[in-house]
């Protein structure tokens, strides 16, 4: 009896070890790994697999596989460890300010022979202006966008017809923004927060529109300094806590993620937040609501963001391959079709004429809030420095630190530890 | 003696009802949220019951993960585990059970060091070690790290050695070696800790998430735990709550129904693994 | 070796043989990640610097000079400890409710148990559902009762009891079978004639019972404090150590560190700290306690 189980659960051994269940096309020469993150989990995966399916149909050669890899940051860890580890995919979408990172551990590679292929400049002109710089490096482009975006408001129309406000007239500066807030905000009985005038969550991504928008400068070009212990940061931070712990319209701490929901559920009145959750709020939404540029201060000034197709070092047949996938994605039907289903801005201006992109932003004016944005306000890059990860996850723990503290005098001493902080992270670059 | 008897278990009562309702919640909640619509689960109203009994989520969940993959995946490489692990273990624990050989409680003391470093902690060295391998994105790079279990060679060696030494001697007497020893005579015997140890050692793999994280990529080696982690995460958006807990009620679903209806045995063995040690 | 006949020589080989499987995998998979970790700790390994330069102890120094670190370790043992400490009482409390002979106790086994049978992954995503501010289901019923709700996850204060929470919610029942199986085992007999002489309820629990729980107990403790002390399953699904490292325990550090920062060096450093930190501590109880239920059957 005994005997017998043994060996059954030997022979059970064999056959798992045996079965590894792969399932490479037929036919096909070369086979790419791709790595991508998304905004919206389900639905955008899906719709990036069936992209990428028919690709694979669209010809005969080049089999890719793609590969959800969770967040942004998630999908960052799994290329950087693969290529560690001497696994690199071939291409991926990541988060555009990783290059310098990408760079310095020497996993990708430059694409200007491919663009040279293309047609040169011909070629580049054909994308959206504001989203090529952030891929430029010592002379070379190493990037091409693919989900790209800027943070934009939204708000809700029907809360602010509730309260006697012109729905067509979002607030336009920071001081009508707290106003706003301080009409739209609600208590309920037992003293709970029952809705907030205004979230801005906590990353720094929608921190350095403010920053910018105050006249300050966060990052330099060479990406080897940033400037945390600065006026400008100060007043961005007066300004939030006077939102958060004086008027008391806006939460100190809200979860990037979290913050749309809430949005969506009417917790909040305004929200700052991604295009690229455009598509989300609109499916999860009753009511009416709308989008607008974000308020400004002295300048009228936001930045850009979003993911890239990043090329990593493999071999010439893998990266010519992989080339064709990328410009077969960013084609102005494809990235039209992505921006549909997600929000983002079609990285191709051919894509705004694209017929079925152009009814649903002729239907639905709100998609181009974000593209008007970029073309009619000035437009900064995305902080990009070495140590990227390190240094975005000590910013937004300074700004969870802050923002979650109900004492003022703390914002001082806190911006000036990370100052310090981040100078030593990046120490070896200065 | 009836008298207190009775007041005593009245108190239990109060103590265990609520108690027991708080620890259902949770699961009361997974299953409402999974059969609502979106808009409906932003309402700021809460309701227990969903608006109408619709499985989209469900449906949806299915089309966007291929569960199928992963729960046969999962399957394979926690019986895989399993399998190995007794065949490993149980050699080991009659080595230092029962016989007797210079170091061999040094050798003991060294397998013991493997309860102190869980792969999560050394998955740096032994992602570098799979990758050599060229194991990668395979169920076997799951495993292979657990294939010895210095908790299961601990858990066999002490029911081994609680088995008389007069078991094995009509085996010797037969001329058979260590080898017949384990499979005809500890291994029956010792049957309540192979269990307990059967019990911890699948709980435990079908609950991990990191390793499988780190070294899978694609359907064919994700784990249902991973997939589903995979799925809540967004970086524009919060998980579509509706959709994510469809995805957890698929994931969940088949061992929680096993353990519902074979509770009794299933508590039972697990009480018998405590007491045996 | 001239002093061994053939027979024992060849017994000897035998029983290395016996253990030879089960040590293979324990050298690639567990003993050489160690001294790996170990080596790569003395070298600066990250984005800076590509390629290893050697730096002595200077990981080690900057690692314990770092305020972040100490936060982490204080993080990491409040959840351990807390988790761990809380589950083991309510878990032994309720054992003894149920051990009453009350009517069901099916039922109640079973509300209390299956939350083992859920994956942590699995878990972690319900309770970050649960926690939602104004809209997931705690501040529906704090509300819902007129109670002043908090702000859960959002908080640097509230945050981490928040996943403890949820390790309690998970491990409860384990301990509660676990207590049951050692309640059980207790001979009536003893209970008997202690409530002849007078015993109380709680007397009775403290000076019989909890002394024949504890010898098996000891050893599950042990296991699962170094369990928890490894867990990040929970972190790193619901907060990713946020808000403002609230949440950062000590293997999500580490993840943080080698996987997302690539700083392979301090990775490595904090790997080699843990586990000798570990080493250390169980030596310290086997040398002491331990040693009874070690060598005991």
């Amino acid at each position: 009896m005994y005997k017998k189980i043994f060996v059954i659960l030997l022979l059970v051994c064999v056959v798992a070890l045996a079965w590894t269940g792969g399932q490479k096309e037929e036919g096909k020469t070369v086979y790419l790994r791709m790595y991508y993150p998304v905004g919206v989990a389900g639905p955008l995966a899906q719709l990036m697999d069936s992209m990428i399916s028919e690709f694979n149909k669209s010809q005969k050669e080049v089999y890719v596989e793609s590969i959800f890899a969770g967040g942004y940051m998630e999908a960052m860890d799994k290329a950087q460890t693969a290529f560690l580890a001497g696994n690199p995919p071939d291409l991926t979408v990541l988060d555009a300010p990783n290059l310098l990172t990408l760079l310095d551990i020497g996993a990708i590679i430059p694409l200007d022979d491919f663009i040279a292929q293309e047609g040169g400049q011909r070629y580049l002109d054909e994308f959206t202006p504001g989203f090529l710089p952030i891929g430029q490096y010592n002379g070379k482009l190493w990037s091409i966008p693919w989900q790209r975006s800027t943070p934009i408001m939204y708000y809700n129309r029907d809360f602010f017809r509730e309260v006697g406000l012109n729905p067509d007239r979002p607030p336009r500066t920071w001081d009508e923004l707290a106003d706003y807030s301080a009409k739209l905000a609600k208590r309920d009985g037992s003293g709970n927060v029952g809705r907030w005038g205004v979230e801005i969550p906590n990353d720094y991504w929608v921190i350095k529109p403010l920053l910018v928008q105050a006249g300050g400068e966060g990052d330099n070009e060479a990406g080897t300094h940033i400037l945390v212990d600065s006026k400008e940061m100060r007043e961005v931070y007066n300004f939030l806590y006077k939102l958060a712990y004086e008027m008391k319209v806006s939460p100190g701490i809200t979860p990037w993620s979290q913050s749309v929901s809430d949005f969506a559920a009417g917790k909040t009145a305004m929200l700052y937040h991604s295009t690229g959750a455009l598509t989300y709020i609109r499916n999860s939404t009753k009511f009416d609501f709308g989008t607008a540029f974000l308020p400004s201060f002295r300048r009228q000034a936001v930045i850009e963001g979003g993911g890239n197709f990043f090329l990593f070092k493999t071999n010439e047949r893998h990266q010519a391959a992989a080339w064709k996938v990328v410009e077969w994605m960013t084609r102005p039907e494809n990235t039209a079709k992505w921006s549909l289903g997600s929000g983002y801005i079609p990285v191709k201006k051919a894509a705004f004429d694209v017929a079925e992109y152009k009814a649903y932003t002729d239907e639905w004016p709100q998609a181009l809030v974000a593209y008007r944005q970029l073309t009619e306000v000035d437009v900064e890059r995305n902080m990009m420095t070495h140590r990227m990860n390190e240094i975005y996850d000590l910013l937004n723990v300074l700004d969870e630190n802050i923002r979650g503290n109900p004492d003022k005098s703390f914002i001082d001493k806190a911006l000036r530890d990370a100052q310090a902080g981040a100078d030593k992270i990046l120490a070896k670059w200065q | 003696m009836v008298q207190p008897l009775k007041k005593h278990s009245l108190l239990a009562y109060v103590v265990l009802v609520p108690f027991a309702f708080v620890m259902l919640l949770p699961l009361l909640l997974l299953v409402s949220t999974a059969f609502k619509t979106l808009p409906e689960l932003m309402s700021i109203d809460f309701h227990w019951l969903p608006e109408a009994l619709s499985f989209d989520n469900f449906r949806k969940a299915m089309s966007v993960a291929p569960f199928g993959w992963y729960y046969l995946n999962t399957i394979i490489v926690v019986v895989m585990v399993l399998a190995v692990q007794i065949v490993t273990i149980s050699l080991a624990a009659y080595a230092f059970g029962r016989l007797k050989f210079p170091g061999r409680d040094i050798l003991f003391v060294l397998f013991l060091v493997q309860l102190l470093v869980p792969p999560q902690s050394v998955v740096v060295p032994n992602y570098h070690t799979i990758s050599t391998l060229k194991l990668l994105d395979t169920k076997i790079a799951i495993g292979v790290v657990y294939f010895a279990s210095a908790y299961g060679t601990f858990l066999m060696r002490q029911a081994f050695k609680a088995i008389p030494k007069e078991m094995e001697d009509s085996v010797k007497m037969d001329g058979g070696g260590g080898l017949t020893t384990i499979i005809h005579v500890l291994l029956p015997l010792a049957k309540p800790s192979l269990i307990a140890f059967a019990m911890v050692s699948l709980s435990f793999h079908w609950n991990e998430f990191f390793w499988p994280l780190i070294v899978t990529d694609t359907r064919k080696a994700r784990l249902l735990t991973v997939g589903l982690a995979l799925l809540s995460q967004a970086t524009e958006s919060n998980p579509e709550w509706s959709l994510t807990m469809a995805a957890t009620i698929i994931v969940v679903l088949p061992l929680l129904l096993a353990f519902i209806v074979f509770q009794r045995r299933f508590i039972q063995s697990f009480m018998h693994s405590g007491l045996k040690g | 070796m001239g002093l061994l006949s053939n027979r024992q020589r060849s017994n000897l080989i035998k029983s290395y043989l016996y253990i030879l499987p089960a040590f293979l995998f324990l050298l690639i998979f567990t003993y050489y990640p160690i001294f790996y970790a170990i080596f790569i700790s003395f070298f600066r390994w990250s984005t800076d610097y590509p390629q290893k330069v050697f730096a002595g102890v200077q990981n080690y120094v900057e690692i314990l000079k770092g305020d972040l670190f100490w936060k982490v370790a204080w993080n990491t043992l409040l959840y351990s400890v807390s988790t761990i400490f809380i589950s083991m009482a309510l878990g032994l409390f309720l054992a003894v409710q149920i051990n009453k002979k009350v009517r069901a106790s099916g039922v109640f086994k079973v509300a209390l148990f299956y939350p083992m049978m859920i994956p942590l992954a699995a878990a972690a995503l319900i309770w970050l559902w649960i926690y939602i501010p104004t809209y997931g289901l705690l501040d529906h019923l704090l509300s819902g009762l007129g109670l002043p709700t908090l702000p859960w996850l959002n908080s640097t204060e509230t945050a981490l009891w928040c996943i403890v929470a949820v390790g309690v919610w998970k491990h409860v029942g384990y301990y509660m079978i676990l207590f049951l199986a050692g309640l059980y085992n207790v001979p009536s007999e003893l209970l008997d004639a202690a409530t002849v002489e007078g015993a109380g309820g709680f007397h009775r629990f403290w000076r019989i019972t909890f002394p024949l729980l504890s010898s098996y107990t000891f050893f599950v403790f042990i296991i699962n404090i170094v369990d928890s002390l490894q867990s990040i399953d929970l972190v790193y699904i619901m907060t990713q150590g946020r808000p403002a490292d609230a949440t950062n325990l000590m293997v999500y550090y580490i993840y943080q560190q080698a996987f997302r920062y690539w700083n392979m060096g301090v990775g490595s450093t904090l790997t080699s700290m843990l586990t000798i930190f570990l080493l250390i501590c169980v030596a310290v109880i086997f040398s002491t306690i331990g040693r009874r239920i070690y060598y005991e059957v």
